[in-house]
């Protein structure tokens, strides 16, 4: 088993791809095909290389996925290369030897069959933790002592290692657990035979590619497109293709001012589930939706409607991003993207968290004094009213709340107060300093308030379209009007995302 | 007349408990800093374990005022209890004095003066049939960890240990206040917040709305 072991580190810092047997190669040398032992696809990068960037996570044991994990375990070493349709590999600076079947790289970038190498390596983790033992769920702390006692610890570990996540791993082993017949399979496994069989495999030389092409194209745009093409059937998120296709572009634009600000405190998730590291993360949604809400790029009727889905939010930028004369536009939204988080983190938050903790005590009290007999949970709280946990359950189910539904209506309410300083064209709300928390909890638990007595009330549609609609954008208007006439608040308001407003078709 | 003391007490003392929540959850999730300085972990776990004995004084508080105006709604069983002519008049002073008087009674263990509480109330005004054995055994808990933070003797560190491990599984000791920080302040929350949902069923029992 050390043995084996020993092979699977030595993968792990491996640039090359060794075949099984003489492979074909293309006379334009763009394309090599051939078949590989799993052991070469273990580690394969998939993200962000100079050869692309694959747009697909990998999603877990859905259905698909169980059907490889099926065929896998049927029969590995003769059958499943042939019911598997292969994986597909783009590479950078290639250098092949033909005789040592061989083929060395720069860069890789997997762009298809990405689920099922994450398949192949958690078996072969699994296998490597448990060895005769009795398969069992495991922790992320079992896992990361495993790779710390086994692994050598410096910098490609720790970049590639961190993909083994206990969810995930968790998810085969339970798959394992409740069907004997893949669970016995699994037992019987020998690593050393399910390493050595074989998968079909493509590999796509860029160099080769691009320098025939008419448009100037770099590896990185080149790769992407074929990952892009290559996932085009399946289904991937549509967060994930716009993160990964727009990027540099988000980076150097839309992001520019959160990245300062910030500086990696918080780490930018352009696909969803791609930060594994413990560290904070922020996907690229949250931080362009409540820009829409804003009214920055749309006419006021369509905020109600674009705030809530994400490819229209998109589209939007994709728009934005692609007309030069939205410059001025753009500055200004890459500062308020980090002045909308900083209200979203250390305003709405901790206020909407306590505010929940407070509804579920309030409407618990209600529940007790039969005050809710009218609502959609009524019949569950007779039989849940000497019971104070399960009680406690019902409520939290509709006091809980999605922040994603609260902070753009939030947004929307306080746009006419944000304003520019004008000594150094930061962003600022018009109010004063020692009262903007209380006017945020204000006008927060108002629109929270509401959000959970339509839910209480029962919905006539889903909860989405209920968040999209001009009434729920209307929730606060009320609290708004008066807070701005109170003097307390000193609010003054202002026209200034009216005048960067474009339009955008 | 009663019947809106009745109201006027809970409401009193649902809201004090209310207020005293928030403030501890404030505390505990460093909302307050928002406004105000910082205050330490043991700052924290400190004011947690005052907020618990203060939550014990409205209990208290709470229930010398509720059974007086209990009796007071009916008056029956209690004169044959403590042997006073049917036809006497009683007033809230009256009761107060005869009940509180002569020496000094802490009516907080609701299981222990279950049978007593029958002997002086009638049943239609005898709210705490309605308490739910959990919402006792709350109470219990509570009083459990008051004891300890007002002798600190080794008899209620042991009675204090078991209710740990009885009912949260913990193996090993902890301070109140300790404790009561845990996981952003969920059995303080939980424990207080009992003392409301006590008052609710009561009031439920009684026939009191709110508003």
């Amino acid at each position: 088993m050390d043995k084996v072991l020993d092979m699977v580190i030595d993968k792990l810092s491996s640039n090359n791809i060794e075949f099984a047997e003489p492979f074909y190669m293309s006379n334009d040398k763009k394309t090599i095909m051939g078949e590989i032992p799993f052991s070469e696809i273990l580690f394969l990068e998939y993200r962000d290389t100079e050869a692309g960037s694959n747009p697909r996570e990998y999603i877990g044991l859905k259905k698909t996925n169980e059907s490889i994990i099926k065929s896998l375990l049927k029969d590995y070493e003769n059958m499943f290369r042939f019911l598997h349709s292969g994986i597909i590999v783009s590479l950078v600076n290639p250098f092949i030897d033909l005789e040592r079947k061989l083929v060395k790289y720069d860069d890789c970038c997997l762009t298809n069959g990405n689920q099922t190498r994450f398949i192949i390596l958690i078996l072969v983790v699994l296998k490597l933790i448990f060895r005769e033992k009795e398969l069992n769920t495991l922790k992320q702390k079992q896992i990361n002592l495993f790779i710390k006692n086994n692994f050598p610890d410096n910098p490609i570990t720790r970049s590639k290692m961190p993909y083994i996540k206990y969810d995930r791993v968790n998810q085969i082993t339970n798959f394992l657990l409740k069907n004997s017949k893949y669970l016995k399979s699994f037992n019987e496994l020998k690593l050393e035979y399910f390493l050595k069989s074989r998968i079909r495999i493509q590999l796509n030389l860029i160099n080769s590619i691009v320098d025939d092409l008419k448009d100037e194209l770099d590896t990185y745009s080149a790769g992407t497109l074929i990952a892009e093409a290559n996932n085009d059937t399946q289904k991937v998120r549509a967060d994930d293709i716009f993160g990964n296709k727009y990027k540099n572009q988000l980076d150097e634009n839309i992001f520019k001012d959160f990245i300062v600000k910030y500086n990696n405190n918080v780490k930018i998730e352009y696909r969803l589930g791609e930060v594994v590291e413990k560290i904070d993360k922020v996907h690229i949604l949250t931080l362009l939706r409540p820009v829409v809400a804003t009214g920055i790029l749309t006419n006021e009727k369509d905020i109600f409607n674009f705030t809530n889905k994400r490819d229209p939010i998109y589209k939007l930028f994709e728009r934005l991003l692609n007309v030069t004369k939205n410059k001025q536009t753009v500055s200004i939204i890459s500062k308020l993207i980090p002045f909308l988080y900083n209200i979203r983190e250390k305003y709405v938050k901790p206020i909407l968290e306590n505010y929940r903790r407070e509804l579920i005590r309030k409407y618990k009290e209600k529940a007790l004094m039969g005050d809710l007999e009218n609502s959609i949970i009524s019949k569950d709280i007779i039989e849940a009213r000497a019971d104070d946990s399960k009680l406690e359950k019902i409520i939290k189910n509709i006091v809980n709340y999605n922040i994603e539904h609260i902070l753009p209506v939030l947004i929307f309410r306080i746009r006419r107060i944000i304003d520019e300083v004008p000594e150094n064209g930061n962003i600022k709300l018009n109010i004063d300093e020692d009262t903007i928390f209380d006017f945020f909890k204000a006008l927060t638990e108002v629109i929270y308030g509401k959000y959970v007595e339509k839910k209480l009330g029962g919905l006539p549609t889903s909860l989405t379209t209920l968040v999209r609609s001009k009434d729920f954008y209307d929730i606060g208007s009320e609290c708004y009007e008066t807070l701005i006439r109170t003097r307390t608040y000193k609010l003054n308001e202002s026209n200034f995302i009216y005048r960067y407003r474009i339009l955008i078709k | 007349m009663s019947i809106i003391s009745i109201k006027r007490n809970h409401l009193k003392f649902e809201e004090n408990l209310n207020k005293l929540i928030k403030y501890g959850l404030e505390v505990i999730t460093e909302n307050i800093t928002v406004k105000k300085d910082k205050i330490s972990k043991k700052g924290k776990n400190i004011l947690l374990e005052s907020l618990l004995l203060r939550s014990c004084a409205y209990w208290e508080n709470f229930l010398e005022k509720e059974i007086i105006i209990l009796i007071n709604l009916n008056s029956e069983k209690f004169k044959l209890k403590v042997e006073l002519p049917s036809n006497m008049k009683l007033n809230l002073k009256l009761i107060r004095a005869i009940l509180y008087g002569g020496e000094y009674r802490d009516f907080h263990d609701i299981t222990h003066f279950k049978s007593y509480f029958s002997k002086i109330l009638i049943e239609e005004y005898n709210p705490f049939k309605n308490i739910t054995g959990e919402q006792l055994k709350k109470i219990d808990i509570v009083y459990t960890i008051r004891n300890y933070l007002s002798h600190y003797s080794e008899y209620s560190k042991k009675k204090l240990y078991q209710a740990y491990m009885n009912n949260f599984n913990y193996k090993i000791f902890q301070e109140p206040g300790i404790f009561l920080f845990k996981e952003k302040g969920k059995y303080f929350e939980n424990l207080i917040h009992n003392f409301v949902l006590v008052s609710v069923n009561m009031k439920s029992f009684l026939g009191v709305k709110d508003g």
